[in-house]
């Protein structure tokens, strides 16, 4: 029977946490039991954006407990994951990971998993309850590698310009469409009613609430 | 509307020419809580009666800082950025006092063809209200406002960044009652009175609180909607006047580490203006209305919450052992629950909702606590045991209050018996901006759980709360 593991966060979990927590969760399904085995029991990380610290408690049988830090504990691991910068949430680990098989798995571990934009474009309108085909048609387009993605055939039309990381990291969950159209990273055509939709429809992708 | 009789006069104009009005400021508030209007003149404001004059739609479908809501969606809100009206309720219409030329005016948000926008939180507590009605019941009810008052302009306070301001009262003792810090803040105090009187608010008392600088003003019951219209004047009356005396107040819900700002809610139902919370013949005198009532109370409690505590701040306020409550439980003269119920006599017989934070939105929050009485009604249960321990401390097994925006959002998320009455539409809308809140709070990079308020919450809240 397969292992399910879980990553728990605190109640009171910030965005750049959630954003941590799905890279984990993906590793984990992606991996299983391979990625926690031989791992330290606890992790300090740094987000470096907010300067918030992190423990990450591991248990090779259930999973990881992400539960904040205090300031002064030393980061084993630093990153940034913060879902408003618009680039896809990276790391590094800082010294003592000296064994190279650790450092392996550590970086699996930490490594968001990214599907081609246009299957995760695919997946995500599929999946939400917000957007309906019938009322929708939503084009996505990469200026840059001239392709596209088309969802839906409804008479309310969306365009939605973006590059490929952009859209890559949007639609795999790990950045906010308001933040991408406010900074001007992604254009969005179409009425107002249809942008907060589509944005709803993503923010509740970002927080699991599909 | 001019041709008929009002307040006493043949037409509005012979009340507006009585009152030496030549400008009219209208208020509503948004779903912060904010104070929104216009100041209009007086040719204007009669001209659009008695629908109102037209505003941005995004006054209702944006966030304190007037950023829209672009990310979710409303049916009341049009595919372009358009106009909805401020409709006056004229039974709201009052000289101003202070200005000699000045009328003031209560609104609701309505549609430009002045049908009523169910999200407006004026409009929610009058749908509340009117279910009540239906059963034959109404409500008297009153809040207890708490502030601080600071010696620093608001100017003097943000250069400040808000911290080490000098509290008016300024005892380094954090006593309440303390009579030599009411005494400091009296010529203050007895300006915003004269005002509340002046406006038809009548109060009952007011006194230091445990804070330093922090006052705690009381006002005399009415029904619902005449309550949170006076709740938010009042807020309007002692800003105003600590602008006028150079001087800062907050409803902050937590600006200082230790203390904060609530806004307990009293409330009792009547009948034919009979009390009916008080039944002799009953055990401990609790009436099957007031165990059905306070039944849907304490279980819709923990989703009430989003809209008692309705910022990232409020939630601060919600400690253990620090005076507001953390547990969704109630008991008799019982301060640390989330319900004190006082049952001692006919008149008096009242709950008091002790949730709230000092930023909530009056409308809002007491559609939340009727909307939650009001399915208890309709599901005639009985109330879980009542809590008779200091409620702070205690074992987990004891149902607890959400202590972030996000887990009361879930909360309201999750009951069904507060979305259908308080309307689906309009409570996922409310979820979706304290979702924005949230999101907005971090996207400052600030930590909710700092010892200190951040100055992104102080330069949300401090001043326009």
């Amino acid at each position: 029977m397969e292992q399910l593991f879980s990553v728990v966060t605190q109640s009171n979990a910030a965005p750049m946490e959630l954003n941590l927590a799905r890279i984990l969760r993906n590793s984990l399904r992606q991996y299983g039991e391979q990625a926690l085995s031989g791992l330290p029991a606890a992790m300090i990380l740094k987000d470096t954006k907010t300067r918030l610290k992190l423990r990450l408690l591991v248990n090779p049988k259930t999973g990881i407990t992400v539960s904040r830090a205090g300031l002064k504990e030393p980061a084993f691991v630093e990153g940034q994951f913060d879902p408003f910068s618009g680039l896809p949430p990276k790391f590094e680990l800082r010294g003592g990971w000296r064994k190279p098989f650790m450092k392996r798995r550590l970086a699996r571990l930490f490594q968001p998993t990214l599907t081609p934009w246009q299957t995760a474009a695919e997946d995500f309108y599929n999946a939400t309850h917000l957007l309906d085909p019938n009322e929708f048609t939503i084009e996505s387009y990469s200026e840059e590698t001239d392709t596209r993605h088309l969802w839906g055939h409804g008479p309310e039309k969306a365009l939605i310009l973006g590059d490929v990381a952009t859209l890559s990291h949007l639609y795999n969950g790990y950045s906010q469409l308001i933040d991408d159209i406010l900074k001007g990273r992604i254009q969005c055509q179409a009425s107002m009613r249809t942008i907060a939709i589509i944005t709803d429809a993503t923010t509740s992708q970002w927080m699991d609430l599909q | 509307m001019t041709d008929t009789a009002f307040k006493g006069e043949v037409n509005l104009d012979a009340w507006l020419d009585r009152h030496h009005v030549k400008r009219v400021r209208t208020l509503a508030t948004d779903l912060d809580g904010y104070a929104l209007g216009k100041y209009c003149a007086r040719e204007k404001f009669t001209k659009g009666l008695p629908i109102g004059h037209n505003l941005a739609d995004a006054a209702l479908g944006s966030d304190s800082e007037s950023t829209p809501h672009l990310g979710f969606w409303h049916t009341f809100r049009r595919s372009v950025l358009g106009d909805i009206a401020l409709s006056p309720d004229l039974s709201t219409l009052v000289p101003d006092g202070k200005d000699p030329d000045l009328g003031q005016v209560i609104c609701d948000f309505t549609f430009l063809d002045g049908r009523p926008i169910s999200l407006c939180p004026r409009t929610k507590l009058k749908q509340q209200v009117e279910k009540l009605d239906a059963l034959g019941l109404s409500v008297k009810c009153t809040f207890e406002l708490e502030f601080f008052l600071f010696d620093n302009s608001f100017d003097d306070a943000e250069r400040k960044r808000y911290q080490n301001l000098s509290p008016v009262g300024a005892s380094p003792l954090q006593t309440i009652y303390l009579l030599k810090d009411s005494f400091r803040a009296v010529s203050f105090m007895n300006e915003v009175l004269k005002r509340l009187e002046w406006f038809g608010i009548p109060w009952e008392a007011w006194n230091d609180e445990n804070g330093m600088g922090q006052i705690e003003l009381n006002l005399m019951p009415d029904e619902p909607v005449v309550m949170a219209d006076r709740v938010v004047r009042a807020k309007q009356i002692i800003f105003e006047t600590a602008v006028e005396q150079g001087l800062s107040t907050t409803f902050m819900a937590h600006p200082q580490p230790g203390f904060s700002n609530g806004m307990h809610i009293h409330h009792s139902l009547l009948s034919n203006g009979r009390p009916q919370f008080f039944d002799e013949a009953a055990p401990r005198n609790r009436s099957q209305l007031l165990r059905h009532w306070l039944a849907g109370l304490v279980e819709t409690m923990p989703a009430a919450v989003s809209y008692l505590c309705p910022s990232v701040n409020a939630f601060r306020r919600l400690r253990e052992f620090a005076a507001p409550p953390v547990t969704a439980t109630w008991g008799e003269e019982n301060k640390s629950t989330g319900i004190r119920l006082i049952c001692d006599a006919p008149k008096t017989a009242r709950i008091e909702h002790r949730v709230g934070a000092g930023d909530l939105n009056p409308y809002h929050a007491l559609a939340a606590i009727l909307a939650g009485g009001l399915s208890g009604l309709a599901a005639q249960q009985e109330p879980p045991p009542e809590f008779t321990d200091l409620a702070w401390g205690i074992p987990a097994s004891v149902p607890r209050l959400p202590s972030d925006i996000m887990t009361a959002a879930k909360a309201l998320i999750d009951c069904e018996a507060l979305k259908q009455q308080l309307v689906p539409e309009d409570v996922e809308y409310w979820i979706k901006s304290r979702r924005h809140e949230w999101m907005t709070f971090h996207r400052a990079g600030n930590d909710p759980d700092s010892p200190v308020p951040s100055l992104w919450e102080f330069q949300r809240h401090f001043a326009a709360t």
